[in-house]
């Protein structure tokens, strides 16, 4: 076999035409003006193909040779070596049926990574760390809280010994090895957070709203529910693992910019704080079942806090919300409270 | 202007498809995605050979011959060190300040061993390049200058970005001939004024029609918001084109006195940009709504185009023999600061 090639020696940046021979054995002789230099087809190392560019073939001498011989070359790399994985990566490349597939695949890929596996990841992760790790998540987490966000609680004490009575009872029966607390603070409207180490802090604001202590122990089971599952822990793994997988990724796709790329990211997470909140409802709805409080107590607190912070949670706005909205939340709880009342009735 | 006289054009151009490339671009992706990124290396090594490759210069194109398997190593460093990051950053503030000095102060040296890595493994007619070993320059632009950026109300920017462009530019060499800015700090000055005042000018404009009455200040708010992002890609596009087209303008190829920064005798090749602004501008923009529009699917049509663009603009005058070039042994280099400023985005460009 015999083809055309450019000599580079590799002292000099100058092109020097040359004909290679190969005959049968493959021993390879590189024929040019005032070149003559021979070796086997095995020992020359070729560029894999890349679109239509030129490929290189370099000599055991390091010198190389530049040429647009593909047929020849890829016969040759066929009979005496093994580059059957170069060969199959043009392939694919060159094809457009392969592309599209490649799209499809990577698409649905990413999709199943992003909804099913990091998430799993995460909940493995998490129940295999120990508790410790909650703890020094909670102390940073509570002290930025203290400082900058809320305040002392102006609570009177019969309420607060009443309230932490009954959270006392509550927790007594969850079989989980946090400590569980609970936190009077003032300032954040009426909310209740939970942190991972089993703190709880509610505000004086969502007692001021509540109608009785059925409704404040309905938002302190929800909150146990975030504890219990670790949702704390799992968050925080699950925002490292995408940040970690958008930057390998996005590597490659710098053109994108800052903003395309971050884009993504958000909707994720905030799917993400969003299937938390659904879990945490179940565990709700869960407790309250188990312990004959009346479903409808979480209902009536949520559509308070929902219309009292005069967030119109709306339905449009549902894919962004960190937060399900009110009315679909609340639906299983109504359900429930109805198949309560005609079971009891 | 030495001696321009003996130096001829030299055709510079660029034979990527946008088309070839996204089939290429979407293989790599799909492959680095199912062997949970380990194939990410060899996608590098492949996306930059592509772009490499169908840069033609004399008709021969550039050639990347770096390792994969070095590319990974280096890879799993970063990304071992960056998951540790991640997961510190939420337990304890102490921890990641530590993280982050320890990288600042590691910085200056990990831009120099990826600049020193990528330039001895680029190569033109089988002679690479080289980047020479220059840790103390590094430090004072990297650290030093970095660092007076802030204390300065970001005043010495521009003389910054000159300083990272006489770093990059200055130490490399091709053969024995070495690469060379002239100081042309009072033209990056002058750019990043202008570029400056078009923000300053624009935003002006927008805060007096927002001073509008409610009626139709309210109406026009996206469409403003629009115009603002529009005004500031104007003035990057404007910044970027200049500073590029200066740049180049004033870089040569020549044999430099004992290999030191003073000035050159002969040049062997030297330079012309020819970027415009306005279309600049409207490369950047559009690629950008593509990509958006697109879930991505562009991208490998963005950076093509944005690629082609630029060599096509881009002039190079040479001396015709090239006889006169001799290589010089060159040491293996590693990975690691290279891919650290893959990753962590520390690109500073060529």
């Amino acid at each position: 076999m015999k083809f055309d090639a450019t000599y580079y020696d590799g002292l000099h940046p100058l092109g020097r035409a040359v004909t290679l021979c190969i005959n049968r054995q493959g021993v390879t002789r590189v024929i040019g003006a005032d070149i003559l230099y021979s070796c086997a087809w095995q020992q020359i190392v070729v560029s894999p193909q890349l679109g239509a560019t030129a490929r290189t073939l370099q000599l055991p001498n390091q010198a190389k040779c530049e040429c647009h011989a593909h047929a020849e070359i890829n016969a040759l790399q066929h009979q005496f070596a093994q580059s059957g994985v170069n060969k199959y990566l043009h392939k694919f490349e060159s094809h457009w049926r392969y592309a599209a597939l490649a799209a499809v695949l990577v698409a649905g890929f990413s999709w199943a990574m992003m909804v099913f596996g990091i998430p799993a990841l995460a909940k493995t992760v998490a129940q295999a760390l120990p508790v410790s790790i909650d703890e020094q998540l909670t102390e940073g987490a509570m002290a930025i809280l203290d400082r900058h966000i809320l305040k002392a609680s102006q609570l009177d004490e019969a309420t607060r010994h009443r309230l932490t009575q009954e959270f006392i009872s509550m927790v007594e029966a969850v079989d989980d090895n946090h400590q569980f607390q609970l936190l009077f603070r003032r300032g954040a409207g009426p909310n209740a957070f939970a942190l991972p180490a089993g703190y709880i802090i509610v505000t004086d604001e969502l007692i001021g709203i509540a109608h009785n202590d059925q409704e404040v122990l309905a938002v302190l089971a929800h909150e146990i529910g975030h504890v219990v599952h670790e949702h704390g822990l799992r968050s925080v793994l699950q925002s490292s693992a995408v940040a970690l997988l958008f930057t390998a990724v996005s590597g490659d796709i710098s053109a994108a910019g800052g903003f395309a790329a971050a884009m993504p990211m958000i909707l994720l997470e905030t799917s993400y704080s969003r299937k938390f909140e659904l879990e945490a409802d179940q565990y709700a709805l869960d407790y309250m079942q188990a312990n004959h409080i009346d479903t409808r107590h979480f209902v009536a607190i949520l559509e308070r806090i929902s219309t009292d912070s005069g967030r119109e949670e709306n339905n449009r706005f549902n894919y962004l919300a960190t937060h399900p909205a009110t009315f679909e939340r609340i639906q299983p709880f109504k359900d429930s409270s109805k198949s309560a009342r005609s079971g009891f009735d | 202007m030495i001696e321009e006289k003996t130096l001829k054009p030299v055709s510079f151009e660029f034979n990527g498809k946008a088309g070839e490339y996204f089939r290429i671009w979407i293989v790599n992706i799909l492959l680095t995605v199912l062997t949970l990124g380990i194939y990410s290396a060899w996608a590098k090594v492949r996306n930059k050979q592509y772009f490499y490759r169908n840069t033609l210069l004399d008709g021969t194109g550039f050639e990347y011959t770096a390792s994969p398997l070095a590319i990974l190593k280096g890879r799993l460093v970063v990304v071992a060190l960056l998951a540790v990051y991640y997961l510190v950053k939420h337990f304890s503030t102490g921890l990641q300040v530590v993280f982050f000095i320890m990288f600042f102060a590691a910085l200056p040296w990990l831009i120099m061993r990826g600049l020193m890595f990528n330039a001895r493994y680029s190569s033109y007619r089988n002679l690479c390049f080289c980047f020479q070993k220059n840790l103390i320059d590094s430090v004072k632009t990297f650290a030093g200058l970095l660092l007076l950026i802030p204390l300065t109300f970001g005043l010495i920017y521009p003389f910054y970005m000159h300083a990272v462009q006489q770093y990059r530019i200055n130490n490399h060499s091709f053969g024995q001939y070495a690469f060379q800015l002239k100081n042309i700090v009072k033209t990056f000055y002058r750019f990043y004024a202008i570029g400056l005042l078009i923000i300053i000018a624009g935003t002006f404009m927008i805060g007096f029609i927002y001073a509008f009455p409610r009626g139709i200040g309210y109406i026009i708010v996206v469409p403003l918001f629009i115009a603002y992002f529009i005004l500031y890609y104007f003035a990057y596009a404007y910044i970027q084109t200049h500073t590029f087209n200066s740049v180049w303008s004033n870089t040569r190829l020549g044999k430099a006195h004992e290999y030191s920064s003073t000035a050159l005798n002969a040049p062997l090749m030297s330079f012309k940009g020819r970027l415009k602004a306005m279309p600049m501008f409207k490369i950047y923009f559009t690629n950008t709504l593509a990509i958006v529009a697109s879930a991505g699917l562009l991208i490998p049509w963005a950076k093509i185009r944005l690629a082609r663009y630029r060599i096509e603009h881009l002039d190079v005058m040479s001396i015709a023999d090239l006889k006169a070039i001799t290589a010089v042994q060159r040491d293996q280099v590693g990975p690691l600061g290279s891919e650290m400023g893959d990753i962590m985005d520390v690109e500073i460009g060529f």
